[in-house]
C-alpha cells in the first residue's frame, strides 16, 4: 500500500461505475437454489434504511455446494453497530430454506462498498423515504 | 470562531447552507463539520468563516 | 501468504491491541470533550476502531489466535497495546497527546502491510483513519496554543512510547523480521522516520518544543518484541473488566 490513504482519504473512483454490474453479474450466474437464496436475502431489511441487504449492494455473492452456503458480503461502514444482528438475520433466514445445511458468512472488503453501487431505483426508494445518499 | 457549513448531496445539486460550527481553527472547523453532519454522504461539504461572508444590500449613498 | 511468520502475527496483535484500547479510550472520553463536536467525533472514532478490531481479529483467528483471548479473556500484561494508552493521567489535552500518537502509529504499521488479500480492508480503514488523524492534528495545533506546557510534557512521555510500539531504530531493511519476511513493504526504521518527521513538522513554530523527546527510544536491548514496549506496565484491571463487559453481561441481548 502507499502511504497516501490517510493523507488524501481518496477512494479509487475509476472502478466505481462497474461495481454495481459486478454484483449483478454474480447474481445472474446463480443456480436455481442460489437464486432462491438471493431472493430470501432480498427480503432481509437493512436495520437502518428501508431497503434490503441486496438492494443496499451489501451481498456480493451467494454460493451453494452440497448444502453448504457461503454468503460473501461487505458493509458500508466497518464499525457497523448492527453487524451481529445482520449476520444473525442472514443465517436464520437461509438455514430454513430446503437444501441448506449450513451457512457461512465471508465478510470481504474488495471491492470496497460505495454508494455508487446503488441502482437508481434504490436511490429513488430511499429518497422517497427521506434519505439521501 | 464561527463557521457556516455548506453542502450538496449530489454533483449538480445546489449548494445549501446546512448549519454552523464553532472552532479554533479552519482545520478543526472542517473536522467539526464532518463530525456533526456526517449522517449524509455529501458530494461536497465546505465551511466558511462567518466573518468572510459579505452581505450585499442597498444603502443610501453618502452626500458628503 | 496463507500462514504468517510469527513476528508478523505479533506485529498484527500489537496493532489490534492498540486499536482495541484506543476504541476503549475514545469511548471513555466521548462525554468529556470541550465541545459537542469533539464528543461526536470521539464516539464515532470509538465505533470505527472497534470495527477495525473486529476485522483484524478475524485475520488473527485465521492464524491460530483465540477470538475470546483477543477480545479480553487474558491478563492485562498480555496486551501489546502502545504503552501511551495504558492510562490517561490528566485532562483532555493529555488525552489528546496520548491517543493521537498511538492512532497515527497504528495506522503507519497497518499501511506498511503488503499482504495482497488485506488491501481492500486496509483501504476501507484508511478512509476512517484519514479523519482520525486529521482531527488529532487539528486539535493538537490548537492545544499547542492554549495548553503548550501540558502538551509538551505529555508528548515527552507518549511519543517515545508510540515509537516503542512502532519498534526500534535498529530494525532496518536487513534486520526487521517483519519486513524481511515480506509481510510489510517498509521497515520499522522507515516508519519511525515518517512518524518523527510528521510530529516535528506539526509542532514547528509553535510554543511546544520537542527538544526533550527521546526520539531514539526504544532501547533495542530491553525492547519486548511481543508487547512492542520497554519496561512493563499495562492497562488496569478496571479497563479489562470493561473490555470483557463483565458488569454488562446482565444486560446482554441474545
Amino acid at each position: 500500500m502507499s502511504t497516501s490513504h490517510a493523507d488524501t482519504g481518496a477512494a479509487d473512483t475509476d472502478t466505481r461505475a462497474t461495481d454495481s454490474e459486478f454484483i449483478q453479474r454474480r447474481r445472474t450466474e446463480a443456480t436455481a437454489l442460489e437464486s432462491e437464496l438471493w431472493d430470501v436475502l432480498d427480503e432481509i431489511p437493512d436495520p437502518h434504511i428501508p431497503v434490503s441487504l441486496v438492494e443496499m449492494a451489501m451481498i456480493y455473492d451467494v454460493t451453494e455446494r452440497d448444502g453448504q452456503v457461503t454468503v460473501e458480503m461487505s458493509y458500508p461502514c466497518m464499525g457497523c453497530p448492527a453487524y451481529g444482528f445482520i449476520e444473525n438475520d442472514i443465517k436464520s433466514g437461509l438455514r430454513v430454506v430446503d437444501g441448506v445445511a449450513a451457512v457461512d458468512i465471508d465478510v470481504v472488503w474488495d471491492p470496497v462498498w460505495t454508494k455508487d453501487m446503488l441502482t437508481s431505483d434504490v436511490r429513488e426508494k430511499m429518497r422517497n423515504s427521506g434519505i439521501s445518499l | 470562531m464561527k463557521y457556516e457549513v455548506f453542502a450538496r448531496i449530489n454533483q449538480g445539486d445546489e449548494t445549501l447552507h446546512i448549519g454552523n460550527v464553532t472552532a479554533d481553527s479552519d482545520r478543526l472547523a472542517r473536522m467539526y463539520a464532518r463530525n456533526t453532519f456526517d449522517e449524509e454522504d455529501w458530494d461536497y461539504l465546505a465551511v466558511v468563516r462567518r466573518e468572510h461572508i459579505l452581505e450585499v444590500k442597498a444603502e443610501t449613498p453618502g452626500v458628503i | 501468504m496463507d500462514e504468517w511468520p510469527d513476528p508478523a502475527v505479533d506485529y498484527m496483535q500489537a496493532i489490534v491491541d492498540t486499536k482495541l484500547i484506543l476504541g476503549h479510550r475514545y469511548g471513555q472520553w466521548a462525554l468529556a470533550g470541550p465541545s459537542l463536536e469533539d464528543d461526536i467525533g470521539g464516539a464515532s472514532a470509538s465505533q470505527e476502531e472497534i470495527g477495525h478490531v473486529r476485522q483484524l481479529a478475524s485475520r488473527l483467528q485465521a492464524q491460530g489466535r483465540d477470538l475470546e483471548w483477543i477480545h479480553g479473556d487474558r491478563d492485562a500484561t498480555e496486551f501489546a497495546n502502545a504503552a501511551c494508552l495504558d492510562s490517561i493521567d490528566g485532562e483532555w489535552p493529555t488525552y489528546m497527546a496520548s491517543t493521537a500518537p498511538a492512532d497515527r502509529a497504528a495506522w503507519y504499521l497497518l499501511d506498511a502491510i503488503a499482504i495482497e488479500d488485506l488491501q481492500g480492508m486496509l483501504t476501507k480503514m484508511g478512509e476512517d483513519e484519514y479523519f482520525h488523524l486529521e482531527y488529532h492534528d487539528a486539535r493538537l495545533e490548537t492545544l499547542a496554543e492554549s495548553a503548550p506546557d501540558t502538551i509538551q510534557a505529555a508528548l515527552e512521555t507518549t511519543l517515545p512510547q508510540a515509537l516503542s510500539f512502532i519498534g526500534p531504530a535498529t530494525y532496518d531493511e536487513e534486520t526487521d523480521p517483519v519486513f524481511t519476511s515480506g509481510f510489510t513493504d517498509r521497515s520499522v526504521a522507515e516508519i519511525r522516520e515518517a512518524f518523527i518527521a510528521h510530529y516535528t513538522d506539526l509542532f514547528e513554530g509553535t510554543a511546544v518544543s520537542l527538544d526533550g523527546v527521546d526520539f531514539d527510544a526504544p532501547d533495542p536491548d530491553t525492547w519486548d518484541e511481543a508487547r512492542r514496549r520497554v519496561g512493563g506496565g499495562s492497562i488496569s484491571e478496571a479497563d479489562l473488566r470493561q473490555l470483557r463487559g463483565t458488569e454488562n453481561k446482565l444486560f446482554e441481548i441474545n
